[in-house]
């Protein structure tokens, strides 16, 4: 195959060394960040024809019989997919704003955790018991939730938007949620998620929408890992280096656009659209990314901060750590951790909440009742639902929760084991 | 069928040597090898009958690349459009009425007068991902068929839809 025209003045050998979903991925990003055409057609050449190359051998000849005998004959100088009318594009706009709450996105990542299943909007006081740091443990026939002693009862518990709800579950479930930002500039709100499911990857994309402009999140998993070093090299052009979490995130300009994309191997990371250099950091500032290990670091130095530490209970033998979830919400700086555990098909969730106001987590629950189990002087609210057995304590301003299956341990064993190292 | 063309032996030097990284092009930008390979020779239809000034032109290659880039975003715009088109279609409430065409617009070239059948039709092409190569074979019919049928039945559905 020769040289492409254009291409043998400029030294395009950084590329060589690059993987093949990374030249992939910048192809993609090129094409969705040039719509106005003005990609750097050569570079693309190149680009195209190491891709050609690696991809192994074409048939041009099969497809030029296949290109003479099924398309040229019906050839009329328009595209296969040009219907003779524009209106299409003017429909394929988004719309410039949406009736829903900003507050939705701060939502986002307290939707965390399996526990997110649980959680519920709303609740009538019937039982309480009076536990420390001014809070008042009730529940109902339906629900479980510490409340401030001052709140006179039922006030919001905050309602729990379900399209969040919904974005925040499929993320979880393709195992994106880690790699997804929780932190989105005020204004925006987010569109649908769309997952598409390729032969190589499965991609989830976002667009969120401001009042005249837009941006979007994209996050693809290859499922066929590539032998990336998982790392763009840095070229020429000016190309800012944004480290987060240990991971580079590479932030291009394109006129009035901003792309910062980030790949580890696995997840490819993308945000683009128009966002300012400011914005989008702090969009990438949100992104957990970080290692199971790294998160207990985290909540261990948080709770130490505040003169606290972390009671942890002793996970039963079989239960293997499945995943992990840190979030800080930008707002409330309220803190939320949890380690979910699985063992065959029992579950086993063990997390905490760093309250920065009178803000607590709703359970559901069945109606049978709550039961107090007073030990190392703190009182731990047990309770039951759907062949799920929960207990939630507080610990000063930390609420703590634990979640497992019936019949799987030995729940106040496993409470009376978070206070064994004292 | 196609203008008279300038120079066959450029057009097909031309297209084995571009052939290749086309497709390694598209497909990086459509994650779909099919598709890629479909609006690759989408790409060359268009070139062939515009063959006398694109080879001509400074950078064939690169007019080809630049037809390409056109070619994508109109068929991710069409097949996101005829998406959302389907998807409206089937929240209408009589779906089986929707489906008939009216006695005058039947265009009796194209053979299948049942705007049933061009609705599996475009479901193929749209949600099940196939080419029009693939639909168009899958059900007896050229490429050009196919678009037609699809053509017709996205004029008929849009005119419907928008009366409801």
């Amino acid at each position: 195959m020769s040289t492409p025209e254009g291409t043998k003045k400029r030294d395009y050998s950084r590329y060589d060394q690059m993987s093949t979903a990374e030249l992939e991925q910048l192809l993609r990003l090129d094409f969705q960040a040039s719509e106005n055409g003005d990609s750097d057609l050569d570079t693309i050449l190149y680009l195209s024809d190491l891709l050609a190359r690696r991809n192994g051998p074409s048939d041009p000849d099969a497809a030029w019989a296949q290109f003479q005998t099924k398309y040229r004959p019906y050839a009329d100088g328009r595209s296969l997919y040009d219907f003779g009318d524009e209106e299409e594009s003017l429909a394929q706009a988004p719309p410039a704003s949406r009736p829903r709450s900003a507050r939705r996105l701060r939502r986002l990542s307290i939707l965390a955790a399996v526990l997110t299943a649980c959680l519920l909007g709303g609740m009538v006081a019937q039982a309480a018991g009076v536990d420390v740091w001014g809070a008042i443990a009730r529940w109902t026939d339906e629900t479980f939730r510490f409340i401030p002693v001052d709140s006179g009862g039922a006030t919001g518990a905050g309602k729990v938007e379900e399209d969040m709800e919904q974005l925040w579950s499929s993320l979880q479930a393709w195992g994106m949620a880690d790699r997804f930002p929780t932190w989105h500039p005020d204004g925006f709100v987010p569109g649908d998620l769309e997952i598409t499911e390729l032969n190589s990857s499965v991609s989830a994309h976002v667009i969120f929408y401001g009042e005249d402009i837009i941006y979007t999140v994209e996050i693809q998993r290859f499922i066929r890992p590539d032998h990336s070093t998982g790392v763009f090299e840095k070229d020429g052009t000016p190309v800012e280096e944004y480290i987060h979490n240990g991971q580079t995130y590479y932030i291009l300009s394109n006129i009035d656009t901003l792309t910062a994309t980030a790949y580890d191997g696995e997840f490819m990371v993308m945000i683009y659209g128009t966002l300012t250099r400011e914005e989008i950091k702090a969009i990438i500032d949100s992104i957990d990314g970080l290692t199971s290990t790294q998160k207990r670091e985290q909540i261990q130095a948080s709770l130490a901060e505040e003169g606290q530490r972390l009671y942890c209970p002793k996970i039963p033998e079989g239960f293997v750590r499945s995943d992990s979830n840190y979030y800080v919400d930008p707002f409330s700086h309220q803190i939320d951790w949890s380690e979910p555990y699985l063992r065959g098909d029992q579950s086993l969730v063990f997390g905490l909440t760093m309250n920065k106001g009178p803000s607590y987590r709703v359970y559901e629950k069945d109606d049978t009742p709550v039961e107090e189990y007073v030990y190392h002087g703190i009182t731990h609210y047990i309770f039951s639902n759907n062949g799920t057995t929960t207990a939630a304590w507080l610990v000063e301003n930390t609420e703590y929760y634990m979640w497992v299956t019936d019949g799987a341990v030995d729940m106040k064993a496993l409470i009376r084991s978070a206070y064994e190292a004292e | 069928m196609g203008n008279p063309i300038p120079d066959e032996e450029q057009i097909t030097k031309l297209y084995q040597e571009m052939y290749g990284r086309m497709v390694a092009y598209a497909s990086s930008v459509l994650g779909d090898r099919n598709l890629a390979e479909e609006v690759v020779q989408d790409t060359f239809c268009i070139f062939c009958m515009k063959a006398e000034d694109a080879l001509r032109h400074e950078n064939p290659q690169g007019w080809l690349m630049r037809t390409l880039q056109n070619v994508m975003r109109n068929m991710q715009r069409h097949r996101a459009a005829m998406n959302r088109l389907i998807l409206k279609s089937l929240q209408a409430q009589d779906l089986e009425e929707l489906l008939v065409y009216d006695e005058k617009d039947v265009d009796l070239l194209y053979g299948d007068l049942a705007a049933r059948a061009d609705f599996q039709l475009l479901k193929r092409v749209v949600l099940d991902g196939c080419t029009m190569l693939e639909a168009a074979e899958e059900y007896g019919i050229t490429v050009e068929a196919c678009k037609k049928r699809i053509q017709r039945l996205r004029a008929h559905l849009k005119k419907k839809l928008s009366d409801l």
